[in-house]
């Protein structure tokens, strides 16, 4: 395999989170579910986050569409007591108090900025919200391996996905996942939480070993 | 349900009818492809170490197993039946004790030693078992730092009460699994549990007397010498006393170490490992049991009988945080003594002293100790009271003590089971006089003393305060 292809596998797999992330729908569902083989031909399996990926499309795959919604609404969205397990990084990372959210989401904006993103808020999709986190960094591996491929330096955007992860997704994800999991929702939004754990913190340590490897390029 | 696949090549005929022979197994991963219904766990033995190994992990995921659950032996040169059959179940029985691993606790590695062009060609990687820390049991809170004292690469680090890991340091040499006292840090692939289940099943199957060799991962070619049967560990620094002795209980006849190299362990543990072998043979020679079974003699050969049974097995694990003191008891029953005693250099077992001249009392050794070995309570008196049975050496007490240039604490390793037999017992006691202002307690009368005189003379009003008042009505 080249690096330009496993670039695009993580590329894939970001992809496949962020959409999992989003509010269910059948054509989603179906996109994610046949993504699988596709990942598997870039060679997935070589990685260990392919196991929790598949058992997140297995579980995605038997289940029905009409019971995802109110699960996903249910954890993600609205609780009595709140949202249960919002996915969105001021909701973990931040102190509503103290202006911490507005801090997280400036911060963010100069980040994809800087990524070369274009970012765009909306009330349906803030940008910190998993969706847009798990795209940003599925943004990042399409950069480097478009790079790759063109025999171009990558250790600049090697150097953003382990920046993007370090200070935003690999912080608060670790905690979403946890309160996933303790929550006991549906089982397919436990499966997807624990793939997404997986997928970034397999990536931190892959990322580190890159750029520990790679020649910086100027 | 287990399922074991052989390659092919060279299986006895009692070997191949308990397994699934697949022809050329060792090169083509990709047979690997189906699992007979049910199947949970898989073990596969192969011919030699040039089997590739990230093609065969890759192709584990592709039926669903986490390699890192998955047995793989090496079984070239090996043709004797039973000695085949012990290896097999063996595997089998670490497999099935195999209790999952987490994301954290997969480490890549290169699939073998790579340029740097090769990682960024997507050079095969391959997960180990890496360490995690449980911090719903770990004492790093108390101050214990017993893990990031004993890594060797510095991948652990103590900050504010608790333990940080850095995975890309860290080597996965299971150190810190045996040094921790309280059994907080787990790799998923080395677990007391799996390697108790290994080495009983294997002098189970073999049925005739067993050497255990723990050796290295990085050993390219499991040893095949007659009766000695191989117990893979990430690396042999990671052993205790304990780990060996506990192998003798179980009813091994003897057991050796053997390290990754023939030169020695590549990561610099070969005095841990020479203490290791020498502490096991003293506490053999302290219950009068002979040295003969910790080692190989040059011609690999084997003592005829194992060591006597105790009048009453264990009913529990031995392997565990604390299998020095079970093999110790052990060995105590099987000879019906209470006066055996060895010092030892390298074994998680010790005792503590407090010299009651110079301690003042303040307790940070007991608040420290990670077993409770050494405790303290405060009703009246404070009292530090230590049960020795329950010390690892681990000399954190002494490392905290801030009388220690005076020689307040001291602590020796070794055991002695006459010491032992006292139970727990009172170390110092001081009185602690109460506040004039609330009745509250000030500190103990030592302390008290102590910065008396350090103060001297000249702070002799400040001394009083110090002595008379409470934390809390000092300043009023």
């Amino acid at each position: 395999m080249s690096a330009s292809d496993l670039a695009r596998l993580r590329q894939g797999a970001y992809r496949l989170m962020g959409a999992g992330f989003a509010p269910p729908q059948p054509d989603r569902s179906e996109m994610i579910v046949g993504s699988i083989p596709v990942l598997a031909d870039l060679g997935l399996f070589d990685y260990s986050f392919s196991l929790y990926l598949v058992d997140y499309a297995r579980a995605l795959a038997a289940d029905d569409p009409g019971e995802l919604a109110p699960a996903y609404m249910a954890l993600f969205e609205v609780g009595v007591d709140g949202t249960p397990c919002p996915p969105t990084e001021s909701a973990w990372l931040a102190n509503p108090h103290t202006g911490d959210v507005a801090v997280i989401l400036s911060e963010l904006r100069r980040s994809y900025l800087r990524y070369g993103l274009r970012p765009t808020d909306s009330r349906s999709q803030r940008i910190d919200h998993a969706t847009v986190e798990f795209d940003v960094m599925a943004s990042l591996c399409g950069i480097e391996a478009d790079r790759r491929a063109a025999g171009r330096p990558a250790s600049g955007t090697v150097r953003h996905q382990i920046e993007f992860l370090g200070d935003h997704l690999g912080r608060w994800l670790p905690l979403l996942t946890k309160a996933v999991v303790r929550h006991r929702g549906h089982p397919t939004y436990t499966a997807l939480a624990l793939a997404a754990h997986a997928l970034v913190t397999h990536d931190q340590e892959f990322l580190a070993l890159v750029d520990k490897h790679e020649p910086s390029s100027p | 349900m287990t399922q074991i696949m052989l390659c092919s090549d060279h299986q006895t005929p009692a070997v191949r009818q308990a397994a699934s022979v697949v022809g050329g197994l060792c090169y083509d991963p990709s047979a690997l492809s189906s699992l007979p219904d049910g199947t949970q766990q898989l073990v596969i033995g192969l011919h030699g170490d040039d089997a590739d190994s990230s093609r065969f992990q890759s192709s584990m995921r592709r039926i669903g197993l986490d390699p890192l659950g998955v047995g793989v032996v090496d079984l070239s040169g090996i043709t004797d039946e039973r000695t085949l059959s012990a290896i097999l179940a063996g595997a089998v029985a670490r497999t099935e004790a195999f209790p999952g691993a987490t994301p954290e606790q997969a480490k890549l590695v290169p699939a073998s030693r790579v340029s740097r062009r090769g990682l960024l060609t997507a050079a095969a990687l391959l997960s180990i078992g890496a360490p995690s820390i449980d911090i719903e049991t770990c004492v790093a809170d108390q101050g214990c730092r017993a893990c990031v004292t004993s890594c060797p690469v510095g991948a652990l680090e103590w900050k504010g009460g608790s333990v940080s890991y850095d995975k890309t340091t860290c080597v996965a040499c299971g150190i810190c699994v045996t040094t921790c006292p309280v059994g907080a840090v787990v790799n998923p692939t080395v677990t007391f549990q799996a390697i108790e289940a290994q080495i009983a099943a294997m002098i189970e199957a073999h049925g005739d007397p067993v050497g255990i060799l723990f050796h290295c991962r990085g050993v390219t070619q499991a040893p095949v010498e007659s009766g000695w049967l191989g117990v893979e560990v990430p690396c042999s620094g990671m052993l205790t006393a304990g780990w060996l002795l506990a192998t003798l209980t179980m009813g091994a006849v003897a057991t050796d170490v053997m390290p990754c190299q023939e030169a020695g362990c590549r990561l610099g543990n070969d005095e841990r490992i020479a203490a290791t072998l020498t502490d096991a043979t003293r506490v053999l020679e302290a219950f009068g049991l002979g040295s003969e079974r910790i080692g190989r003699p040059a011609d690999a050969s084997l003592p005829t009988l194992p060591l006597p049974r105790p009048p009453t097995p264990t009913s529990g694990p031995i392997f565990g945080p604390d299998v020095e003191q079970t093999v110790i008891g052990l060995l105590a029953s099987t000879v019906q003594t209470h006066s055996a005693a060895a010092r030892l250099e390298a074994t998680p077992l010790g005792t503590v002293a407090i010299d009651p001249t110079t301690c003042t009392a303040c307790s940070m050794c007991a608040q420290i100790c990670p077993t409770g070995a050494l405790h303290s309570t405060s009703t009246g008196d404070i009292v530090i009271d230590l049960d020795p049975r329950l010390c690892v050496a681990c000399a954190q007490c002494v490392g905290v003590c801030p009388e220690i240039e005076r020689g307040a604490i001291s602590m020796s390793t070794g055991f002695d089971l006459a010491d032992w037999a006292r139970g727990r017992r009172e170390m110092r006691r001081d009185s602690v006089p109460q506040c004039e202002s609330c009745g509250k307690p000030v500190a103990p009368s030592a302390m008290l003393e102590r910065i008396t005189a350090m103060l001297g003379s000249e702070h002799a009003a400040t001394a009083t305060i110090l002595r008379t008042r409470c934390l809390d009505c000092r300043g009023r």
